[in-house]
């Protein structure tokens, strides 16, 4: 394996960054934003099984498409603005709520 | 950027992040999977490590028994849970929790079905030290937890880009390959065991999040519910918040009606726990909750009786909406309660796969690069050489020491059930420093050795140190004890095969710099 060169280096740092604690702040701002919109459809408890189970697999598909994604930045972006837009949404419902 | 140039960089990105991301967790992964497999057979393992209870059987008695001894003991508790026994495993389990006053605060025992006695056997962890070390890793706090968790997510993306990467696999494994090269045997069976059970490995790695999900993602749970999550808990758990003993006395009512009654609302069904709060006050409750193993779907079915008249005060019917289901549904297949024999045996060669899939992966991945860079290895893949060693090979002899220490140290020795855990620990390490000292070409010689002949002797030892051995076990038709033995010889073989043929493999070879020392 040769060395990856520095620009490579922090393009992967960007991307694991985006995977690891971006993918797993998507997650909890998925669950916590659908636990919350779901519950007048289905019922709290019903609302918060859903979310969690499906914010567990938002980040198991978010990894692989970080790194599908041709940018790093692109990626990062797209996976910050998405779980800041769901705590903001879900912080929006729960003050409604 | 063209089409053919993105499918390309899409193929090298999704290589690099299977290779990279599966080597970081794969040590992991295989020691969760290989103790996952033996989860399966987690009572089995119990009753062939205490060979005295051989002839031991559950009884329809068992929740009677338990009350009359707990009543006896300990009157006083808090809470009493009781877990009834099996046709697996044959033994009253019984938590106590004591209030302050009495000490210790928490107590376990086990108690033999039919009479309620303390079971005299030695002491052992048995199958359940595994068990847990499967999810856990039987360290202090959640942080075992939190590790397999983030592995799982891992294991999922494995699962995932490999599918991407090698989606030709499936044909390339049945392709007639006369001159195929050596290294690439591994990765044959790399692709080959990890396509033919990818839906095992799928349904296993997603379904193995949800039982701890609330602990990996509280978030969602946090925003509907805040701080007050007893209603939640008690609705999808069946988990109703404990009432203040009133201190006032008054008998607990007897448990078999209540049981008849269960029964009757479970068409059958057996219950599988109960719980018993404040037992001798006038506010004693009993809960009684169905068991595991004649159900798919674990959503909640319990019921809840008042524990001084015996009335009903609430009724979990298992229904619930879809997610509910869903969420059942995966716990239930995950933990697999309900599986025959048939089944069982079929899910232990599934998970076999899944531990032969990570374990082949670790090592094409150090075999690949040796034939790639030459005999100047790096400092990171000799580490990985002598890591992946420590854990294929290392973990199999810890626990095939594990169970030699529970024939070889005296039964009556106080302390030995946690000695046998010392023992597997201490063994590990040993196989983790072995490859530093021998170097790695030797070691590897030397441990698969050793596996095989921990692992082909063990029935031999079984032999000469009880009476639970394949000459009974096999006459008594007791395939679950003779299973053990069973699969120790394919062990002890598949060692053996190793061993015979690791030069032309190769594991450990060709000789490096350091390893001629």
């Amino acid at each position: 394996m040769k060395r990856p060169a520095t620009g490579r280096r922090a393009e992967i740092a960007v991307r694991l960054a985006a995977a690891l604690p971006g993918g797993y702040a998507l997650a909890a701002g998925s669950a916590a934003f659908l636990s919350l919109a779901l519950s007048p459809l289905l019922g709290r408890a019903e609302a918060v099984l859903a979310a969690t189970m499906l914010a567990l697999v938002a980040w198991t598909v978010a990894v692989p498409l970080v790194f599908a994604t041709g940018s790093a930045w692109r990626a990062a972006a797209w996976i910050g603005g998405l779980a800041a837009g769901l705590w903001a949404a879900a912080t929006l419902l729960g003050r409604v709520g | 950027m063209s089409e053919a140039s993105g499918e390309s960089s899409l193929h090298t990105a999704m290589t690099w992040l299977h290779n990279w991301g599966g080597l970081v967790v794969g040590w992991l992964l295989f020691a969760v999977f290989l103790t996952g497999t033996t989860a399966y057979a987690r009572h089995e393992i119990t009753r062939w490590m205490q060979p005295e209870r051989l002839e031991a059987r559950s009884s329809p008695d068992a929740a009677a028994t338990a009350f009359a001894t707990l009543q006896r003991e300990a009157a006083g508790a808090r809470r009493w849970l009781i877990l009834l026994p099996g046709e697996r495993d044959p033994t009253t389990h019984v938590y106590v929790y004591n209030p302050p006053s009495i000490q210790p605060a928490f107590r376990r025992l086990a108690l033999e079905p039919a009479d309620g006695r303390p079971v005299t056997a030695r002491a052992t962890h048995g199958g359940d030290f595994l068990y847990y070390f499967h999810f856990d890793l039987r360290l202090p706090g959640v942080v075992g937890r939190y590790l397999v968790g983030l592995a799982t997510v891992a294991l999922l993306v494995a699962l995932i880009t490999g599918f991407i990467v090698r989606r030709r696999v499936f044909w390339d494994f049945f392709k007639f390959r006369p001159g195929r090269s050596r290294t690439r045997v591994w990765l044959d069976w790399h692709n080959g065991v990890g396509v033919i059970a990818l839906p095992y490995h799928a349904l296993i790695a997603l379904t193995g999040l949800v039982p701890l999900m609330f602990l990996y993602v509280p978030w969602g749970l946090d925003a509907a519910y805040g701080a007050r999550q007893e209603g939640f808990r008690a609705e999808v758990y069946a988990d109703p918040p404990a009432v203040k003993a009133q201190g006032v006395a008054a008998p607990l009512t007897a448990v078999e009606p209540l049981l008849a009654e269960t029964a009757r609302r479970w068409n059958g069904g057996q219950a599988g726990r109960i719980v018993v709060d404040n037992p001798g006050d006038a506010a004693a409750t009993i809960l009684i909750k169905r068991g595991d193993d004649d159900r798919v779907v674990l959503t909640p079915e319990a019921v809840l009786f008042d524990g001084v008249t015996g009335a009903v005060l609430r009724d979990w019917d298992g229904g619930g909406g879809g997610a509910a289901a869903v969420r059942g549904g995966a716990y239930g297949l995950h933990i697999l309660r309900f599986a025959g024999p048939g089944l069982r045996v079929a899910m232990i060669l599934c998970g076999l796969a899944g531990t032969a899939m990570i374990g082949t992966g670790l090592v094409y991945w150090v075999v690949k690069r040796r034939k790639r860079d030459g005999a100047t290895p790096t400092r990171g893949q000799r580490f990985v050489d002598g890591a992946n060693l420590a854990v294929l090979v290392g973990l199999p002899v810890a626990i095939a020491a594990f169970l030699w220490a529970n024939r070889l140290i005296p039964a009556a020795l106080p302390g030995r059930a946690d000695l046998e855990v010392g023992v597997l620990l201490a063994v590990w390490l040993a196989t983790a420093l072995h490859p530093m000292i021998r170097g790695p070409r030797r070691a590897w010689g030397e441990q698969l050795a050793v596996a095989a002949a921990l692992w082909g002797a063990l029935p031999l030892l079984n032999l000469a140190t009880s009476h639970a051995h394949l000459g009974i076990t096999l006459a008594r038709g007791d395939w679950g004890v003779a299973g053990i033995d069973l699969a120790a010889l394919a062990t002890g073989a598949l060692f053996a095969v190793l061993t015979l043929r690791r030069r032309s493999i190769p594991l450990g070879r060709p000789a490096w710099p350091w390893s001629r020392a």
